[in-house]
């Protein structure tokens, strides 16, 4: 598993964990079932405070990334293609929103938007 | 608590300075006048044993020994225990020592007035400690300083008046009596004024704020 | 099980109170105590051990009346150890017959582990290896909670680690907590649960790591455009030559609310500082 942490990102840590951990398990770093390691001994390889590490676990649990089996341990869930799918979605949307913030603060309209979208998804 | 009182004789070992002046001292009146040996040993002992509030005090030992199990109670109980256990085995060593030398030379030993002499040494630096340690578990070692003089003062005043007292017609009977019994009273009072000190030392240990 | 339960303390100086303070932390986590020199750290510390009589409340370690749980607190305590002539492995001498859980081969592999040599003399050590010293003593005989006072005082960044790593590694054990004073809050940043902040003898917040970092922010803006900020928003305000510093919570919202400046991530020392020196408006 790779974790790191940026201390000057504007991303909480628990975040920048969690998502760590999303997108190791949707391009197949992590496999169903393979077990992590636990939430206190995370804390000390990466001297991360344990209810932060506490948090992203308890986020990707309950979002269905990973499941914790009582006595013994935590483990990625079976993949959930569906789940990538709307969190792929949610991404993309808090990005546009941003896009459309600083679209709105420069009196860039909507129209030029969506031709520098066409233009780069173009060039990709 | 017999961490305690290890802490108390590693205290003295460490300070090895003392220690040798300690024996200088000893050697030097012991070779020049035979009564000091009886006297200067146990008393010396006492003193150094006292010394320690002192380097406890010097690092705050004190308030970190009140964290730990039982802390307080144990400083109190060790302090009396390792003054009067070192001061007791030093009494003993010196009557052993006596003994040996009165075989060896011609003088007549006198087993009771050597017990007596002995005793007297141990009891007055007892009463002495018993008078002094309430005082440093209140105010701690350094606060205390002047007391110590206060308390030599008043007990030389007050031995005074015991033999004043002593050599009046109408204790006489009392004094008699004491007399035959004198090592069981000298024992007895041993016992009864450590205990009272050592109780008053508790009590107001318990309470103070370190 | 709570590892340390506070209520209603309260003690009571000529010239200063501390309290009245209410504090329960829970088992299993790193637990920061920060605030300025005199704020009533080391006092709310001294009143936990037993060094000091609270006026009044009371107060359970490990779920048990203060006395009852010595046996099962380590303790480092600023300016107040061993007396300094004794000898580094006379500590475990006296300490075997102080601790009924003293681990001496423990004790030993520390001080291998921190380069401390057993037979120098405690006066002899420098600020930092007597540090280490006391932490040491403090870990051997298996402590389930840690009540620490300043613990990283005087160390180098590199050792400062080292102990954070230590303190790390004691909770690994759920059951074990730790309880540390400092005024180097870059040690809290990453590894305390929780902070407690202590001002002026009270509780000035007591908040999880994350609630607090993550939540609340810094506010820039210049010194002409200080009333485009609604009132409600300002928590405290520092004025400087250009700009006002603003405490904000909910950082979020307040960079979607003001767009145009700037919300930075704040760090501990910088919240202290505001929450100490700053107006509560601007």
């Amino acid at each position: 598993m790779r974790i790191i942490v940026s201390n000057s990102s504007p991303v909480p840590i628990y975040e920048q964990i969690k998502k760590a951990i999303m997108d190791q398990i949707m391009n197949d770093e992590l496999k169903e079932n393979e077990p992590l390691p636990s939430i206190r001994a995370l804390a000390r390889d990466i001297k991360i405070s344990v209810m932060t590490i506490k948090k992203a676990y308890d986020e990707l649990e309950s979002e269905g990334y990973i499941k914790v089996v009582q006595g013994k341990g935590t483990f990625v869930s079976p993949k959930n293609p569906d789940l990538a799918l709307e969190n792929a979605q949610k991404e993309i949307e808090k990005h546009l929103e941003e896009a459309l913030n600083i679209a709105s603060r420069y009196d860039i309209s909507k129209e030029d938007l969506k031709e520098l979208i066409d233009i780069l998804g173009g060039e990709a | 608590m017999l961490g305690f009182i290890k802490k108390d004789l590693l205290t003295i070992k460490s300070n090895y300075k003392i220690l040798i002046v300690y024996l200088i001292f000893v050697l030097v009146f012991t070779f020049q006048n035979n009564a000091f040996i009886t006297f200067l040993p146990p008393y010396l002992s006492a003193m150094l044993l006292m010394s320690t509030f002192g380097y406890d005090e010097k690092n705050h030992w004190d308030a970190y020994a009140a964290t730990f199990p039982k802390g307080r109670i144990n400083v109190v109980r060790a302090k009396y225990l390792a003054t009067i256990l070192v001061t007791f085995i030093v009494s003993l060593l010196v009557f052993i020592i006596a003994l040996g030398l009165s075989y060896l030379g011609d003088d007549k030993f006198d087993m009771l007035e050597t017990i007596v002499t002995l005793l007297a040494t141990f009891g007055v630096t007892i009463i002495f400690i018993s008078c002094m340690y309430p005082v440093f578990f209140k105010y701690g070692a350094e606060k205390s300083r002047l007391v110590i003089l206060v308390v030599i003062v008043a007990m030389v005043g007050l031995f005074y008046g015991i033999i004043k007292l002593a050599s009046l017609k109408a204790l006489a009977s009392v004094v008699t009596f004491i007399g035959k019994h004198i090592i069981l009273f000298m024992i007895l009072t041993i016992i009864l004024i450590t205990y009272i000190s050592y109780i008053i030392s508790k009590k107001v240990y318990l309470k103070r704020e370190l | 099980m709570d590892a340390i339960n506070v209520k209603d303390l309260v003690k009571e100086y000529r010239n200063f109170t501390l309290g009245n303070l209410n504090v329960t932390i829970p088992s299993g986590y790193i637990v920061g105590l920060i605030g300025e020199n005199g704020a009533g750290k080391t006092t709310f510390i001294k009143c936990l051990l037993e060094i000091i009589k609270p006026t009044k409340g009371t107060i359970k370690l490990l779920g048990q009346d203060i006395k009852d749980a010595k046996e099962d607190i380590g303790v480092v305590l600023d300016d107040m150890f061993f007396p300094e002539i004794l000898q580094v492995k006379d500590i475990s001498a006296v300490m075997k017959g102080i601790y009924q859980k003293w681990d001496e081969e423990l004790f030993f592999k520390y001080l291998k582990d921190f380069n401390l040599d057993p037979n120098k003399i405690i006066k002899t050590l420098s600020k930092g290896m007597h540090k280490k010293l006391e932490i040491a003593t403090a870990l051997a005989h298996h402590p389930k909670l840690l009540i620490l006072d300043e613990p990283t005082e005087g160390l180098d960044p590199v050792v400062r680690s080292e102990v954070l790593d230590i303190f790390l590694n004691f909770i690994q054990d759920e059951e074990h907590s730790v309880l540390l004073s400092t005024h180097i809050t870059s040690d809290l940043e990453h590894i305390a649960d929780c902070i407690i902040f202590i001002a002026d003898g009270k509780i000035l917040m007591e908040k999880d790591r994350d609630e607090l970092l993550d939540n609340y922010g810094i506010l820039k803006v210049n010194v002409d455009e200080i009333d485009k900020i609604a009132k409600e928003d300002i928590i405290a305000c520092l004025k400087h030559r250009y700009d006002y510093e603003i405490l904000v919570s909910e950082k979020d919202k307040i960079s979607k609310k003001y767009p145009n400046y700037i919300v930075d991530k704040i760090t501990l020392e910088e919240l202290m500082v505001l929450m100490i020196k700053g107006e509560r408006q601007c």
